[in-house]
């Protein structure tokens, strides 16, 4: 029994350190953003390799989730004769869920693991080390860059993703399944909202920060993890940590931001 | 001074520090004076009575040194030791469970942001595996300090670079990455790193290791050249036992977590303590003198 309560009390005071620490590394990174000497080109080096880079998986994937949806709303809204709301459906889903949840996904897949496995094999092989020895401060260098970048990057992808979609809505709806070209578009200016533009703003930012903040972390933590967190596997366990914990904060944000917004 | 450790009389031991004889100590260190050490104005790094465990296990155990400022210190010891342990609280990116680490005066243990920073930048540190950022060429790593710490033009940053890797033997590999680079030529541009804002102590930890009998000749000569150049405070950890003795104004054995010995090199050849005698005088065949190196 004691030992059950000593287990408890051991994993409480681990969760409630790792909960401070991934805090007040939040908190560096945004203030990194504006402390001095501002490094405009890593930023815009950044917005390359986790934005333009990741344009070309956003893209393909959100074609065909736009045409599934048209596939799938078409033959839904067939059996009410509401075909002519097919435009309507395809925009608001993505707009409102498809959009801003599948694009972080995606940038989580692409470039979250590559942001924690950068600054993870940056930990190991003591180049974080080296910086701080030089008095640079990690967090400026490394990880506020990524972070502007973040912020920027994914609500643009997430804008692309929902255009494409739409576009792919498009190819299956109109183009397969024979909807009146105008009834698609009419019936989507109608029913999209300025607040629905703003909920996909607000949760691509949020996913935005939170795809930086448990990847950046979960690599620059990499030495204090519980089963070892040295060489190739420590990386390797923290990588896979990071990119599930973001994919499950996403939804579940997903969920509490729609709930408050709606 | 010494417990019994080592028979010399310039030969001290930090195993009771608590025996040591008084001096004067930095303006902001507060200890008992019981505790002090033997230390005179010129100590510019102090560790007294370092404790540290990582996960239960107890791998500094009440460390204490002095290190003089212009002067080279070795600490030697086996793998595993705590040597590299030792460095990194130097620095101060590690913080003892328990005791003081002084490093000109201030004690790293528990400094924090500017303060701490402002110590770093007395710092030159050669890492292990040089640890060189590895996005970027042997150019930016060694402008690294420069554009971090400096407001230099380009030009400028462009031409210390370049004098800093003459010193070393690379300003021919400036476009080369990291990966590009054999160990020994990590190692130089490392030290070159390491060099660019002239620090008052350089760090260096393992050296040699993983070096060629050529190429870790070639890199105590730089050692030697760049310390009677910029004249800095040396720490050098290593286990290339003995080769390196004579490159040391003082050498400190460092065994199970604390420093049996600390003396000069030939003081510690002297040593009749079964840990130094294994650790020195059974593989005493090599060492490399200043003259030898020189040549």
């Amino acid at each position: 029994m004691l030992r059950v309560i000593e287990r408890l009390g051991r994993e409480t005071i681990f969760k409630v350190e790792e909960a401070g620490r991934m805090g007040v590394f939040l908190l560096m990174a945004v203030a990194g953003i504006f402390l001095p000497p501002v490094n405009i080109s890593a930023m815009v080096k950044q917005i390359h390799i986790i934005g333009s880079m990741s344009l070309s998986v956003i893209v393909f994937t959100s074609v065909f989730t736009g045409a599934v949806l048209g596939l799938q709303g078409y033959h839904t809204l067939s059996q009410f004769g509401s075909v002519g709301m097919l435009g309507s459906a395809v925009a608001l889903s993505l707009l409102r869920e498809l959009g801003p949840v599948l694009s972080a996904l995606m940038v989580t897949g692409r470039a979250g693991s590559a942001i924690c496995a950068e600054i993870g094999i940056m930990r190991i092989s003591e180049q974080i080390d080296a910086l701080e020895c030089m008095a640079v401060d990690p967090y400026r260098f490394l990880v506020a860059p990524k972070v502007v970048a973040c912020l920027i990057s994914v609500p643009i992808l997430n804008f692309v993703f929902i255009v494409v979609g739409i576009f792919g809505g498009w190819l299956a709806g109109v183009k397969l399944l024979g909807v009146n070209e105008g009834a698609y578009f009419a019936g989507m200016s109608k029913s999209i909202e300025w607040a629905d533009i703003n909920m996909a703003i607000i949760k691509s930012l949020c996913f935005g920060l939170l795809i930086v903040w448990i990847c950046a972390a979960k690599g620059f933590f990499v030495h204090l993890d519980r089963k070892g967190g040295f060489g190739a596997e420590g990386v390797s366990r923290a990588t896979t940590m990071a990119v599930v914990m973001t994919s499950v904060s996403i939804l579940v944000w997903d969920y509490l931001i729609t709930s408050v917004m709606l | 001074m010494g417990d019994g450790l080592c028979p010399t009389s310039a030969c001290s031991s930090q195993v009771r520090p608590e025996l040591e004889t008084t001096g004067p100590l930095p303006q902001s260190v507060n200890m008992e004076p019981q505790k002090q050490m033997s230390l005179n104005d010129n100590t510019i790094i102090r560790l007294v009575e370092v404790r540290k465990s990582f996960a239960g296990n107890e791998v500094l155990k009440g460390v204490s040194l002095d290190v003089e400022a212009g002067k080279t210190t070795i600490i030697v010891g086996q793998s595993g030791q705590g040597k590299s342990v030792l460095l990194k609280h130097i620095l101060g990116l590690v913080r003892p469970d328990s005791g003081q680490v002084i490093v000109d005066g201030v004690d790293v243990s528990r400094a924090r942001g500017k303060k701490l920073k402002e110590v770093r930048t007395k710092f030159g540190v050669l890492f292990q595996g040089a640890a060189l950022l590895d996005s970027l060429d042997v150019l930016e790593n060694v402008a690294l300090p420069l554009r971090q710490r400096t407001k230099l033009k380009d030009a400028e940053i462009r031409r210390r670079v370049i004098e800093k890797l003459q010193l070393v033997g690379m300003a021919d590999q400036l476009d080369k990455y990291p990966a590009q680079l054999s160990g020994g030529m990590k190692k130089r541009v490392g030290l070159a790193r390491a060099l660019q804002l002239e620090p008052q102590i350089v760090l260096f930890d393992e050296p040699t290791t993983g070096l060629d009998p050529v190429k870790v000749k070639d890199m105590y000569k730089l050692f030697f050249e760049t310390q009677k150049l910029l004249k800095y405070t040396a720490v050098i950890v290593s286990h290339d036992i003995p080769k390196i003795f004579n490159l040391s104004d003082m050498v400190a054995v460092m065994h199970d977590g604390i420093i049996l010995a600390h003396c000069s090199y030939e003081d510690i050849q002297r040593s009749e303590n079964d840990v130094v005698k294994t650790l020195i005088n059974d593989t005493m065949g090599s060492i490399y003198s200043s003259d030898q190196v020189e040549q």
